[in-house]
């Protein structure tokens, strides 16, 4: 299922949720949720309307207030012009006229006809009471009689009857508020041609509103008074009109000499020419339901003639004659409990229209009920009561209000207010139609204050009708008012009177052009307007925005730096061919090629037996001759510290100058060695220099010496530590006790070389073989200050020469030979013409090959010069 | 605790630097100095085995995740396994013949790869410098190149024809006036850097036993 995010507290909510059930924020935002537009012949979609009229557009608030106001005219009209005397006929066919006008949608003005698709929304309420109220109808048919007989010229007799009990009974079973509506509504009743028709539509109402009372008497000829009032009546018919009926206390009949028939007669007659303007939304909502289709369409359309229209009280004449026979769905209508009846008045009409369609010809036409009770700006009074106050004043013109109709307002018990019907085995009281209606105040009211206090809501505007439906309080209970206020909840009727964008499009324009009308789209506002400015204070939208330039602010050096930074990155980004197979080819066969040549060289060398190279002259050898000069004066088994510092890869060249050298001192003078390192292998290196040691004796054969450990040689191992290994070892004053065993697990003290020795002083000579000039220089630097007299000599590679130099030459070191050069110039060494040819062959192989790459580069250079131009 | 070892750490450099420059000055200090020297070797000779298992440990993680190339790390660890064994095994004999094998082991193995790689760089350095000005032509290269010819050349006698006087005074020349000018320099250079570099640690500028 899924879920609706709150944007203000990020929590779930169901799907179809329009607040946040958490924080009561909205979900949805107003305006989006809004349609786009609305096309004329959309059907319009039901919304709640009455919270929505302060929001509503000017022009439609006026249209609305001029609907209104027409009603209010009409209610000022029907207090004002005096009551119309037409025939019961020609007002029913006016009103059948009127009915099929109605159906013509152009006599029905464009807010008026707006408005019903809205009203009909309360169908689901309506149909609840129809429902309810066809139940109670179809219960009553069976304990009612459905017709009524009637004879022609005569009051029926329970019409007489209940004006005598009326007389009887008055002041105990009469509800006070309700004689009084009733009253009011009779008071517009037009007068009719006939008693029959004129007496039928009293009986119907009364009879309508005591079906649940049996106890009305039918009387077959009509009382005296009622008599007197029909001739009268009779005359009335083409008497002047305008004559208003004020059934006030005060003014309770007309006055005498002005009409023989009564005001309050003449104006229950006039109530169908001028209803009041709240009975449109009775009407309305009766085209709205199903069953219009099964109502005529004079029944239906009279009381939406009534609002919309002024009356005109000519078009009558063409309406079928009604009988005066009492419906009884009339009368199963006015069962309906008060309480259960709702606020508005159009369930009741749409009972009554259901009936009055099967028989028009002989009972009541439903049509004329409607009138009388959508007249009745407060609920129905009870039948009894009804008839009792039309009863007219038993003196002539001009005396008191008899005293049943003086007691009729100040009679406040409601229950009393329902006479039993005649016929009707149960006695109870008839709970009164519309319960809800406030009983007027029994002291010091005028029936003017009355009728003012119990107007209905439905009947002071649409918008206080809307607001009692229940539907409408539901969604008050759901959501608060605040937010019926959005635009969102526009009304269908108002959205299908919304004028279409395109055909004013300035107005939306207009509206957002104008700060205070600036509608909030986001956030909590969303959907109010002129909460916020537009723009904030002083700002003047008048200027020309000011137009910045797109060019780069920067001086000479700093575009020549960019241009620089362009040039650099040009070489860095551009794309370098990618070498072929055939130059990676050749770049691999000249490697071989190379190394073919020196092997070749090479071997050619070691096979010439070491002659066919000269040895070098002596120029300027001080260093190497100072070697061999201390060499030579070395004493006979003197002890010699030999430092083998240098990596296995360098003894090919370091051996082969070493060799010569200590061959000849250890053959000639037995010198005791004393091996130590600071390389992990020289101890190793060590060990195989001595034992690789041969001479040649003097029958030119080669002679092993019988070098062995602890004897003739020692081997210290290797000293750790680097700088401070060799500081700690020069420093040392008993060679013994610092290097209590060999490297070969004998007793350093019990050697022979290290007897006499205590410290590094006590060497003859400290001979390093080192091809490394880092390690050389420690040396040097460890040794000096305590070497004494000692003298230092350095056996290097030929790579270390150009940085030991230099100690040589400043005397901390005695003598050095560095590569197999330095040797050759005492001894000539076996390998002596393979190094010449292999140098020989390197330089030259340099310089052809430099030459010939030097060569192609400018080549390339050209060609690539060339390309580019 | 992060600002307390740093202070130890430098603390400790610092006197014990000062120890070892005022033992040279001071006889009294002598003895005090080369103790310090004596345990900076000791230090140095366990961070030996420390780099030693560090090494093993690597390695062996290599061959445990089996990430590529782990045969040569199998090899490695194999090879240091065995000689570490032998060693202690020979070690043992009394008869003495560990150096013999440990001598033997060495010889045919260390010291014919090492210098056959040194064969294989001098081949290498032969085919860059006849490469040089193929891959950067410009006058750096060719006075690079140039000096090289002249020290290679004169710097052993021509076979057949003997030494060139010219040359060998140009040697001579160059060797006396412009390679030992600049190796003193370099030399000079050195020891002042690492003379501030004392300096530096011993007033606790610098720290590379840590803290900032």
């Amino acid at each position: 299922m899924a879920e609706i995010r709150c944007p203000m507290c990020s929590k779930p909510n169901p799907e179809g949720q329009d607040t946040c059930q958490f924080c009561q924020a909205r979900l949805t935002p107003l305006e989006s949720s809004s349609p786009a537009g609305y096309q004329p012949g959309d059907e319009p979609t039901p919304k709640s309307t009455s919270e929505l009229e302060p929001i509503l557009p000017e022009w439609l608030r006026q249209a609305r207030q001029e609907g209104k106001d027409s009603a209010e005219e009409f209610e000022e009209l029907q207090a004002e012009e005096k009551p119309s005397k037409p025939k019961q006929t020609d007002r029913l066919a006016r009103l059948k006229l009127e009915g099929t006008r109605k159906d013509n949608q152009e006599d029905i003005p464009d807010w008026l006809s707006d408005l019903r698709p809205e009203i009909s929304r309360d169908e689901q309420i309506e149909e609840t009471f129809e429902d309810a109220a066809s139940a109670n109808i179809s219960e009553d048919e069976s304990q009612f009689p459905t017709e009524t007989p009637v004879i022609d010229g005569k009051l029926p007799g329970w019409l007489s009857s209940l004006a005598d009990q009326g007389e009887e009974d008055q002041g105990n079973t009469i509800k006070t508020e309700g004689s009084l509506d009733w009253l009011n509504q009779a008071e517009d009743t037009p007068p009719q041609d006939s008693d029959q028709d004129f007496l039928s539509a009293y009986s119907e109402e009364a009879f309508t509103e005591e079906t649940d009372s049996d106890e009305i008497p039918v009387a077959t000829e009509l009382p005296d008074w009622l008599g007197g009032q029909k001739e009268e009546l009779e005359l009335e018919e083409t008497g002047p009109e305008g004559s208003t009926f004020q059934f006030t206390e005060d003014q309770p009949v007309a006055s005498e000499g002005e009409s023989s028939v009564p005001d309050w007669i003449q104006g229950s007659g006039e109530t169908q020419d001028t209803p009041a303007a709240p009975f449109s939304t009775g009407a309305q909502n009766l085209e709205d339901f199903g069953s219009i289709d099964e109502l005529p369409d004079w029944i239906s359309s009279p009381e939406t003639n009534l609002e919309g229209e002024s009356p005109v009280p000519g078009v009558e004449g063409d309406s079928p004659a009604v009988s005066a026979e009492l419906p009884d769905w009339l009368a199963a209508m006015k069962e309906e409990p008060a309480g259960e009846m709702p606020s508005t008045s159009a369930a009741p009409f749409q009972e009554m229209d259901t009936d009055a369609a099967g028989s028009p010809g002989e009972e009541l036409p439903d049509w004329l009920s409607f009138t009388q009770d959508e007249n009745e700006n407060t609920p129905a009074p009870p039948a009894t009561k009804t008839l009792q106050e039309m009863e007219p004043p038993p003196g002539p013109p001009g005396e008191e209000i008899p005293d049943w109709m003086s007691d009729l307002p100040v009679e406040p018990e409601p229950e009393s207010g329902t006479t039993p019907l005649p016929g009707s085995e149960q006695s109870e009281p008839v709970p009164p139609a519309f319960a809800e209606a406030e009983p007027p105040s029994s002291e010091g009211g005028s029936l003017d204050d009355i009728f003012s206090v119990d107007v209905p809501d439905w009947l002071t505007g649409i918008d206080t009708d809307k607001q009692a439906s229940p539907e409408n309080k539901q969604e008050a209970g759901g959501q608060p008012a605040a937010e019926d206020l959005s635009p969102v909840n526009l009304p269908s009727w108002v959205q299908a009177m919304r004028p279409v964008e395109s055909a004013i499009p300035d107005a939306k324009a207009e509206q957002a052009a104008t700060a205070d009308q600036f509608l909030e789209k986001e956030g909590p506002l969303a959907g109010l307007s002129g909460v916020l400015p537009a723009a904030p204070t002083g700002f003047s939208p008048s200027g020309k925005p000011k137009v910045h330039s797109i060019k780069i602010q920067a001086d000479e050096g700093q575009r020549s730096h960019a241009a620089l930074l362009d040039k650099i990155l040009e070489t860095e980004t551009r794309p370098e061919p990618i070498s072929s197979d055939s130059i990676r080819y050749t770049q691999r066969v000249l490697r071989w090629v190379i190394a073919g040549v020196m092997i070749f060289v090479l071997t050619i060398g070691l096979f010439s037996n070491g002659k066919s190279t000269p040895l070098p002259a002596i120029i300027d050898r001080s260093k190497e001759d100072t070697f061999f000069e201390i060499i030579d004066s070395l004493p006979n088994q003197g002890s010699v510290l030999l430092v083998t510092d240098y990596e296995a890869a360098y003894a090919g060249e370091l051996e082969a100058i070493a060799e010569q050298v200590l061959e000849a001192a250890m053959f000639l003078k037995n010198i005791r060695i004393t091996l130590i390192s600071t390389y992990p292998t020289g101890p190793a290196l060590g060990e195989k220099l001595i034992e690789k040691a041969e001479i040649i004796d003097l029958r030119d054969e080669t002679v092993d010496l019988d070098y062995t450990s602890g004897n003739q040689y020692v081997n210290l191992g290797y000293i750790p530590g680097g700088l401070s290994g060799i500081h700690s070892f020069t420093s040392t004053t008993n060679m013994t006790e610092a290097f209590p065993v060999t490297s070969d697990g004998l007793t350093a003290r019990e050697t022979i070389p290290l007897q006499a020795v205590h410290g590094i002083s006590d060497f003859t000579a400290i001979i390093v073989l080192t091809s490394s000039s880092d390690s050389a220089q420690l040396w040097i630097e460890q040794i000096t200050p305590v070497r004494s007299t000692t003298p230092l000599l350095i056996i290097g590679s030929a790579q270390s020469e150009p940085v030991l130099l230099p100690y040589v030459n400043s005397g901390q070191v005695s003598g050095m030979i560095n590569g197999l050069q330095g040797s050759s110039q005492r001894y000539r060494s076996k390998f002596w013409d393979a190094y010449c040819f292999g140098l020989l062959t390197a330089t030259l192989l340099i310089v052809i090959g430099s030459i010939w790459n030097l060569i192609q580069a400018v080549q390339d250079r050209r060609k690539y010069i060339g390309v580019e131009e | 605790m992060k600002r307390f070892w740093p202070v130890i750490n430098t603390s400790i450099a610092a006197i014990a630097g000062f120890l070892t420059l005022l033992g040279y000055f001071i006889r009294n200090l002598k003895a005090l100095k080369d103790f310090i020297v004596h345990g900076a070797v000791i230090l140095a000779a366990f961070a030996i085995l420390v780099g030693i298992a560090n090494l093993f440990m690597v390695h062996l993680t290599k061959i445990r995740t089996r990430q590529e190339g782990n045969i040569y790390s199998f090899l490695l660890l194999t090879a240091m396994i065995v000689s570490l064994g032998f060693g202690l095994a020979f070690s043992m004999d009394p008869s003495g013949s560990n150096p013999d094998f440990m001598q033997g082991l060495f010889k045919s193995v260390i010291f014919p790869v090492e210098t056959s790689l040194l064969a294989l760089l001098a081949v290498t350095l032969l085919y860059a410098s006849v490469r040089l000005l193929r891959t950067r032509t410009d006058w750096m290269s060719i006075v690079f190149l140039a000096s090289a010819v002249i020290g290679l050349f004169t710097m052993v006698p021509l076979p057949f024809i003997g030494e060139i006087r010219i040359l060998n005074g140009l040697r001579s020349f160059l060797m006396d006036y412009f390679v030992t000018a600049g190796a003193r320099g370099i030399l000079i250079g050195i020891s002042l850097g690492v003379l501030t570099t004392g300096l530096r640690v011993l007033l606790g500028a610098d720290r590379p036993f840590g803290g900032k």
